[in-house]
C-alpha cells in the first residue's frame, strides 16, 4: 500500500501544482470586460455618479469616458436583466450612485440567462450577489490547458471595460460595406432573427418587467434617479422588431415614468438610416457610440439638473 | 457523479482511504461501498435511489422466496413477480411514452385514457435492471444459491464503479466476490490505476474531439459534402467506441483498486474481421445477457435454421429497444440484426484466434476484411445518432453521392493524433486484457513512467471539452 500511495503521489503532485498554477494565473490575467469593469468600479465606489446596466446594447452604446461625471459600466454582453439584478444589488451596497441608466431595448426584455452563462462570463467571482451554488464547476481553469496559452490579459478594453477595436468578424455591417441590400441578405440576419423570435416567451417577458419593478423599487428608497435608456438600432432591426408587436415595455413606461425620478429616453431610431455608424443591426461600432453617448450625455444633463 | 470529474476524484480518494484503513473487515468494506455506492448514485438524483433500492428488495426477497420453495408455480410466480417489478419500473420510466405515441399513431387516434408521463429517464436505469433480473434467473434455475447478506446484495446491485453505464455484472461473477476477504494488492492496483488512465484517455482525448466533429457534421448533414459525412460515420463509430469502452475501462480499473475483478466489457472490437466476431467483442457484457437471457431460452439454434435466424433477428431488435425508446434505435438494432444474419447466411470461412496471430502485421486479406466490417459497423451507426429514420437515410445517399469525392471538411488535427495513439496502442496491446496492460518487471520503469506522463499531459492539455458519457442517456 505504502508503495502504491507514493507511486500515486508522484503522480498527483505535479499535477495538482500545474493545476494549481493554473487557476491562479488565470484568476490574475482574467481578460474579461467584467472584470476590468468591477476593477473600475471598486476603485471608484466612493465617488460614482452614475452606473450603467445592460445588455452588448448598452456595453457598444455607452462609453463613460465621454458621460460627465464619473460613470461605472456593468452592462455584458449577452446579458440580460436576471443578471443585472444581481450585479445591481452588489452594485448599490457597495457605492452610492446618483443616477443609473438600464437598459431597455424592447429585445432585452426577452433575454434571460441560465447558469451556463453566469459560468462562462465568471460573475460569481466578483459578484458575491450571484450564487457560487449556480456555477457548474468551481474552478476558472478547465482542461484542455491549451486554451490559456499564450497568457495574455485582454482584448484592448479601457479602464471603463468598453472595447473600442473589435474583433473583424463582428463587423458585419464593415464586410458588406454598409450595404443594406447586402445586409438583409446575410445569413447572420436570419439567425438573429430566429434568435430573437425563438426566444420571446411570456412567462419570461414578465418576470424581467417584475425585475425592472424591483430595480425601480430600490433606486427610489434609495433616491437614486433610474433612466431607462434604448440604445440606438438600425432601421432593418426595427422595423422587425416592430413586426413581433413587443408592446410591453411602452405599456410599461407609460405605468412607471415621472419624469421627475423615472425617465425614459428612447433612441431606437436616432441614427436608423446611418449605417456607418454601426458593425451589426442592433450594435453601435465605436464611432456611432461616441456620438450616441454625447448625446446621451447632453440629455442627461438636461434631465438630471 | 461522472469519472472524469473533480467531484470524483475527491469521491474516489475518501472512499479509497477509508476502504483500506478504517473499514478492513468484509462487512464494514460492503458497507461501505454500499452507501458510497448511494452518494454516487444520489449525486445525480437522489429521488432515483428509490428505483435501486426497491430493485434490490425484491430481487433479495424474491430469491430469498425462490430458495425456501421448492413447489414449480411458486417457484414461477416469484420469478414473474421480479420480471414485473424491474421490467415494469423500466417500462414505466423508459418506454411508456413511446409505446403511448405508438399506440396512437398505429390506431390513429388522438387521445387515449393514458397521459404521457414526461418523465426524466433515471441513469442507469437499463444496467442495473438487467444486472438484477440476471440474479433472480439464476436463482430460479438454480445455477446460483440465494444470498442471504442483504448488505452485500444490496452494494451488488448498486456497486458504484458499473452502477450507470456497465459492465453489466453477473450475480455468479460478482456477489460471491462481495463474500470473499478483499486484501489490497499492489500489482492489482497499480493495473487499475493504468487502466483507468487509458479509458480516461479514450474518453477526454479521442472521444471527445470526436464528439465535436461530430456534432458539428451531424447538426449540418445537409450542407455538408459526402466526403466529410463519410469521416464523420467513422468518428462516430470511433466516438462511442471510445467513450464506452473508456468508460468500462475506468470502472474495471476502479474495481481492481477496491480489489474486484469485473467482466471484460470490449475486446478490441474495431479490429474484428467480421460482424459475428465484432459482435463477440462489443458490449460483451450485453450481448451475452441477451444471449444466455432470450435467445437461449427462445430455443437458441436447437429449433431450426429459420427459427434460429429469427431469434437472433430478435435480440438484436430487443438490443436496439434496450438502448433508447426511439425507433432509430430499434432500427439500429434490427439493421444490425440483418447484417449479421447476411454474414452467418453467407458465412465465409470464419478466421480463427486472434488477428495477425503469426505475425506483428495482419495479412493483406485481414486488413480488407477489418476495414469491411469497421465500414459496415459504421454506416449502420448512422443511424443510432441521428433523429429520424428519414435523416439517416438523406445522410447516407449524400455520404455515398458524388460529392463523396470532394475534399472533405476535416476535424481537429488532435483528433487525427488521438487516433493514431489509440489505433497503434490497442493493435500492440490486442492480446491483452487493457490498453496500458504492461509488467512492472519486464517493462522499464522509464518507460513506463515516460508513457503514464505523456498520456496525462496530452489529457490536460489537449483533450477536448468535456461532453457527458454517451451511453448515461441509456
Amino acid at each position: 500500500m505504502k508503495l502504491f500511495l507514493s507511486k500515486l503521489l508522484i503522480v498527483i503532485i505535479p499535477v495538482g501544482i500545474l493545476l494549481v498554477t493554473m487557476e491562479v494565473l488565470n484568476r490574475r490575467n482574467d481578460g474579461s470586460s467584467i472584470y476590468i469593469q468591477n476593477e473600475y468600479f471598486l476603485e471608484n465606489s466612493s465617488k460614482l455618479d452614475g452606473l450603467v446596466f445592460g445588455s452588448s446594447y448598452m456595453w457598444c452604446g455607452i462609453q463613460p469616458q465621454y458621460l460627465d461625471g464619473n460613470v461605472a459600466s456593468f452592462a455584458l454582453e449577452g446579458s440580460a436583466l436576471n443578471i443585472d439584478y444581481s450585479i445591481f444589488t452588489y452594485a448599490k451596497e457597495v457605492s452610492r450612485p446618483k443616477f443609473v441608466l438600464l437598459d431597455a431595448s424592447k429585445t432585452y426584455l426577452i433575454n434571460y440567462r441560465t447558469p451556463n452563462f453566469i459560468k462562462s462570463v465568471r460573475l460569481p467571482y466578483y459578484f458575491p450577489t450571484i450564487k457560487a451554488s449556480e456555477l457548474t464547476g468551481y474552478f476558472l481553469t478547465e482542461i484542455p490547458l491549451n486554451q490559456y496559452f499564450p497568457l495574455e490579459t485582454s482584448p484592448n478594453y479601457d479602464q471603463w471595460g468598453y472595447q473600442p477595436e473589435i474583433p473583424e468578424e463582428w463587423n458585419v455591417f464593415k464586410k458588406l460595406d454598409y450595404q443594406d441590400s447586402l445586409i438583409l441578405n446575410h445569413p447572420r440576419m436570419e439567425a438573429l432573427y430566429t434568435f430573437v423570435k425563438g426566444n420571446i416567451r411570456a412567462d419570461k417577458t414578465k418576470e424581467n418587467l417584475d425585475l425592472y419593478r424591483r430595480i425601480l423599487k430600490e433606486c427610489l428608497d434609495k433616491n437614486i434617479r433610474i433612466i431607462f435608456v434604448s440604445t440606438p438600432k438600425y432601421h432593418l432591426f426595427n422595423r422587425y422588431v416592430d413586426g413581433l408587436h413587443l408592446d410591453e415595455r411602452e405599456a410599461f413606461m407609460e405605468e412607471v415614468v415621472d419624469n421627475e425620478h423615472v425617465f425614459f429616453l428612447n433612441y431606437d431610431t436616432l441614427y436608423e438610416k446611418n449605417s456607418q455608424l454601426f458593425f451589426d443591426v442592433n450594435h453601435l461600432n465605436n464611432e456611432g457610440s461616441i456620438q450616441f453617448t454625447k448625446v446621451l450625455n447632453s440629455d442627461l444633463t438636461s434631465i438630471l439638473n | 457523479m461522472s469519472f472524469t470529474t473533480l467531484d470524483f476524484a475527491v469521491f474516489i480518494s475518501i472512499v479509497f482511504l477509508l476502504y483500506w484503513f478504517l473499514f478492513n473487515s468484509l462487512k464494514r468494506q460492503n458497507t461501505l461501498i454500499l452507501i458510497a455506492s448511494y452518494v454516487f448514485y444520489g449525486w445525480w438524483d437522489w429521488k432515483f435511489l428509490s428505483l435501486i433500492i426497491i430493485s434490490s428488495l425484491v430481487d433479495y426477497l424474491i430469491g430469498m422466496g425462490l430458495g425456501r420453495t421448492k413447489h414449480n408455480l411458486k417457484r414461477k410466480m416469484l420469478l414473474y413477480s421480479s420480471l414485473a417489478t424491474n421490467l415494469g419500473i423500466l417500462f414505466l420510466f423508459k418506454y411508456f411514452d413511446f409505446f403511448l405515441d405508438a399506440f396512437k399513431v398505429l390506431f390513429s387516434i388522438q387521445s387515449t385514457p393514458f397521459q404521457a408521463i414526461d418523465v426524466v429517464l433515471p441513469v442507469g436505469i437499463s444496467f442495473y435492471t438487467l444486472q438484477t433480473l440476471s440474479y433472480t434467473i439464476d436463482v430460479y434455475n438454480k445455477k446460483i444459491k440465494p444470498h442471504h447478506d442483504i448488505v452485500s446484495f444490496f452494494a451488488f446491485v448498486s456497486f458504484f464503479p458499473q452502477l450507470v453505464a456497465g459492465p453489466i455484472e453477473r450475480a455468479a461473477n460478482l456477489l460471491p466476490q462481495f463474500g470473499k476477504e478483499r486484501v489490497f494488492s499492489y500489482e492489482k492496483a497499480a493495473d487499475g490505476m493504468r487502466q483507468i488512465l487509458w479509458g480516461l484517455f479514450k474518453k477526454l482525448f479521442v472521444a471527445n474531439h470526436c464528439a465535436i466533429f461530430v456534432t458539428e457534421v451531424f447538426t449540418s448533414f445537409g450542407d455538408q459534402q459526402g466526403s466529410t459525412l463519410f469521416i464523420a460515420a467513422i468518428a462516430f463509430t470511433i466516438q462511442v467506441y471510445c467513450d464506452f469502452s473508456g468508460y468500462s475501462d475506468m470502472a474495471i480499473g476502479l474495481g481492481r483498486i477496491l480489489g474486484f475483478n469485473l467482466t471484460k466489457n470490449f475486446d478490441y472490437p474495431l479490429f474484428s474481421r467480421d460482424i459475428s466476431e465484432l459482435w463477440n467483442k462489443w458490449h460483451i457484457t450485453l450481448i451475452s445477457w441477451f444471449r444466455d437471457y432470450v435467445y437461449i431460452p427462445l430455443g437458441g439454434s436447437r429449433k431450426g435454421k429459420i427459427r434460429k435466424l429469427l431469434h437472433i433477428l430478435a435480440i438484436f431488435t430487443l438490443s436496439g429497444l434496450w438502448h433508447g425508446a426511439h425507433l432509430t434505435f430499434v432500427l439500429w438494432g434490427v439493421l444490425h440484426g440483418i447484417a449479421f444474419l447476411l454474414h452467418i447466411i453467407w458465412r465465409e470461412r470464419r478466421p480463427r484466434g486472434q488477428v495477425a496471430r503469426n505475425g506483428f502485421l495482419p495479412s493483406c486479406v485481414e486488413v480488407f476484411q477489418m476495414i469491411r466490417t469497421f465500414l459496415i459497423f459504421a454506416v449502420i451507426n448512422i443511424i443510432f445518432r441521428i433523429d429520424t429514420f428519414d435523416d439517416g437515410l438523406n445522410f447516407i445517399l449524400e455520404m455515398f453521392s458524388l460529392s463523396f469525392f470532394s475534399v472533405p471538411y476535416l476535424p481537429d488535427p488532435a483528433l487525427g493524433v488521438g487516433c493514431i495513439i489509440l489505433f497503434s496502442v490497442e493493435w500492440l496491446q490486442r492480446n491483452k486484457n487493457h490498453g496500458l496492460e504492461m509488467n512492472s518487471q519486464k517493462t522499464k520503469g522509464t518507460i513506463r513512467w515516460s508513457i503514464y506522463f505523456s498520456l496525462i499531459l496530452l489529457i490536460l492539455f489537449f483533450s477536448a471539452p468535456g461532453s457527458q458519457f454517451f451511453y448515461f442517456q441509456f
